[in-house]
């Protein structure tokens, strides 16, 4: 069985973001740019599946600008077999990258589609949910627990629901999503970020995948949240159970 | 434009928490869903979709058709197919659903089961959803936050009916006074299901939901949240967080270093990842304050924080601050705090 992972590049997750000054989005020139954090989790769940036996390859793909090939070069320093870059300018919706998603089934017809739950970017948490409906595929989202039985071709997915887990069975082929505690994703040694140089990254477009790039969402603005107004440090207990009591009346 | 039709897709109630289970009635957060559809039609003409089967499912029907007086209408799917709140079913169900009745907006909750199932229910229909509104500003305009609130995005849906969307229920409370006047009753209506297509429901299963102790409020609409963070070192210690939560009434949170310790379960988590609060009071004990952490409580209405250093980010937001060593200050709060009431 082969496993596709979707893998973003976005602002790294460390980074105060900066909203600019036209109100047009956020700044990402000379911004340090990194894996997603849940793209990262997917991955190593795909490679823990693979060295586990029970996946014959791992296959990284990236939507988006020139520079993904970076992001696409870590996952496969981090241990995926090939990378498939869709090159896009401009911003791609989730619909967009879901519809590619499917179409890049079509060729490789993985077995199991693995992608993180949502992108510390856009916060959407939509795509995995998306490209499963359109493949018809049963999905488990927010996974913090897989177990493949290949015999059977099942997946059990436990996820994290509100209120506590919940554990789905799955036929496959699926899509599964990752949350934060499934696993911790390993680091790319320094031999393995070399021979990832010559590992090979497929590229195509959007057209080539008869995938249409135009959306029906439109950014209006890009604005900062609003300040919280300052406030102030108290010496004591006392003083802070009165100013609750008193000033802010919460208590 | 003509009048709206809207719906919203309720997690059905009996999945999601025990207590429900037991009193068959709706989810606090799927009202706030309500609430948003009525900002997008003055007309009461707002319809909410129950599925599910068995006799508290019954129950929850009843209460659902007298929830809320925006709800004109209620549309029952009752089968057991919907037993349990799988995506499969649910968005065939939502799919079905529009096709024949051609609603303007498709809202649910931004809870875990809306966030599974309204992406894929909009896969089916082709437009792009948008998740987790805080505002809406137009029959197709919405903000929300993107880059863990660090910055809010307004976007326009420029696509063919439906509109889909999440909606943050800390943004949309339900006003007391329409708490009060209720409605004079919904009707109610069964779907019929006998076209509903099979093609991908059954290849999903439910297995088993393990639910946490929910003897405290609700995390998601408590009034008053008291969290851990890191600087609390042992799960024993956060005890002292759980107890000072108790005196309070408070829904107990913690921050993901607390939470990846093992100190307590992850459905405590308070962050971009985990979930957004805005209560009337957060009290923060030992959480420095990162911006993970910042997502999903800076828009609590008054924020404490105690923290032993002084140049913690927490205090950037906080509007009450205490620099101090909290073994020394919770076991003081304990004491001096007022009985509940």
């Amino acid at each position: 069985m082969k496993i596709m992972v979707a893998i973003k590049r976005v602002v790294d997750y460390a980074v105060k973001i900066r909203v600019k000054s036209d109100r047009t989005g956020v700044e990402t020139n000379n911004v340090k740019m990194s894996m997603n954090p849940f793209c990262e989790i997917a991955l190593e769940e795909a490679l823990r599946i693979k060295e586990s036996g029970l996946a014959s390859e791992v296959v990284a793909v990236s939507m988006g600008p020139a520079q993904c090939v970076d992001t696409l070069r870590t996952g496969l320093a981090m241990g995926a077999d090939r990378g498939v870059h869709v090159e896009a300018a401009g911003q791609l919706y989730p619909l967009t990258v879901a519809k590619i998603l499917k179409s890049l089934v079509e060729v490789e017809k993985p077995g199991l589609i693995i992608l993180g739950k949502q992108a510390i970017d856009d916060d959407c948490n939509q795509t995995g949910q998306m490209v499963a409906g359109l493949l018809s595929w049963p999905q488990g989202t927010f996974a913090s627990k897989v177990v493949l039985d290949k015999e059977k071709q099942l997946a059990m997915v436990e996820r994290e629901v509100d209120g506590g887990l919940e554990t789905l069975e799955l036929d496959l082929p699926a899509v599964i999503t990752t949350d934060l505690r499934l696993n911790q994703p390993r680091y790319a040694t320094l031999p393995n970020i070399m021979k990832a140089k010559s590992k090979p990254i497929k590229k195509y477009t959007p057209q080539e995948l008869n995938v249409d790039v135009k959306s029906d969402l439109e950014v209006i603005q890009v604005t900062e949240p609003p300040k919280r107004k300052a406030g102030v440090i108290l010496s004591s207990v006392e003083e802070l159970i009165d100013k609750l009591k008193n000033e802010a009346r919460v208590i | 434009m003509g009048s709206l039709k809207t719906t919203s897709l309720f997690p059905q109630a009996i999945h999601f928490s025990i207590r429900e289970h037991e009193n068959g009635s709706i989810k606090s957060q799927s009202l706030s869903a309500v609430e948003a559809a009525k900002s997008l039609s003055d007309d009461n003409s707002v319809s909410m979709l129950l599925a599910g089967s068995g006799p508290s499912f019954n129950e929850a029907v009843k209460h659902a058709a007298s929830s809320h007086p925006s709800i004109s209408q209620v549309l029952v799917a009752d089968s057991d197919k919907f037993a349990y709140p799988i995506a499969e079913p649910w968005a065939k169900l939502v799919h079905m659903i529009q096709q024949r009745e051609k609603y303007s907006h498709i809202i649910s909750a931004s809870g875990s089961f809306g966030k599974n199932v309204l992406p894929r229910a909009a896969a089916l229909l082709d437009v792009s959803p948008i998740t987790d509104v805080i505002e809406i500003s137009g029959s197709s305009q919405f903000v929300r936050p993107i880059y863990a609130g660090n910055a809010l995005c307004t976007v326009r849906y420029t696509g063919a009916n439906p509109c889909m969307l999440t909606v943050r229920a800390t943004s949309f409370p339900m006003p007391k006074s329409s708490a009060e006047s209720r409605s004079n009753g919904a009707s109610i209506s069964q779907v019929d299901l006998s076209a509903l297509d099979e093609d991908s429901i059954g290849k999903s299963r439910y297995v088993k939901h393990t639910s946490q102790d929910a003897e405290r409020p609700d995390l998601g609409s408590a009034r008053i949240v008291v969290t851990g963070g890191r600087g609390l070192k042992s799960a024993e210690n956060f005890k002292m967080i759980e107890k000072l939560a108790e005196k309070l009434g408070a829904a107990v949170g913690a921050t993901r270093a607390v939470v990846d310790a093992g100190f307590v379960p992850n459905d405590l988590q308070v962050g971009q990842t985990g979930k957004i609060v805005a209560p009337e009071l957060y009290m923060a004990f030992g959480v420095s304050g990162a911006i993970q952490h910042l997502a999903g409580m800076r828009d609590s209405k008054v924020i404490v924080a105690v923290n032993k250093d002084a140049d913690a980010p927490i205090f950037q937001v906080a509007d009450y601050g205490l620099v101090g060593d909290l073994f020394e200050v919770i076991p003081e709060l304990l004491e001096k705090f007022p009985e509940k009431k």
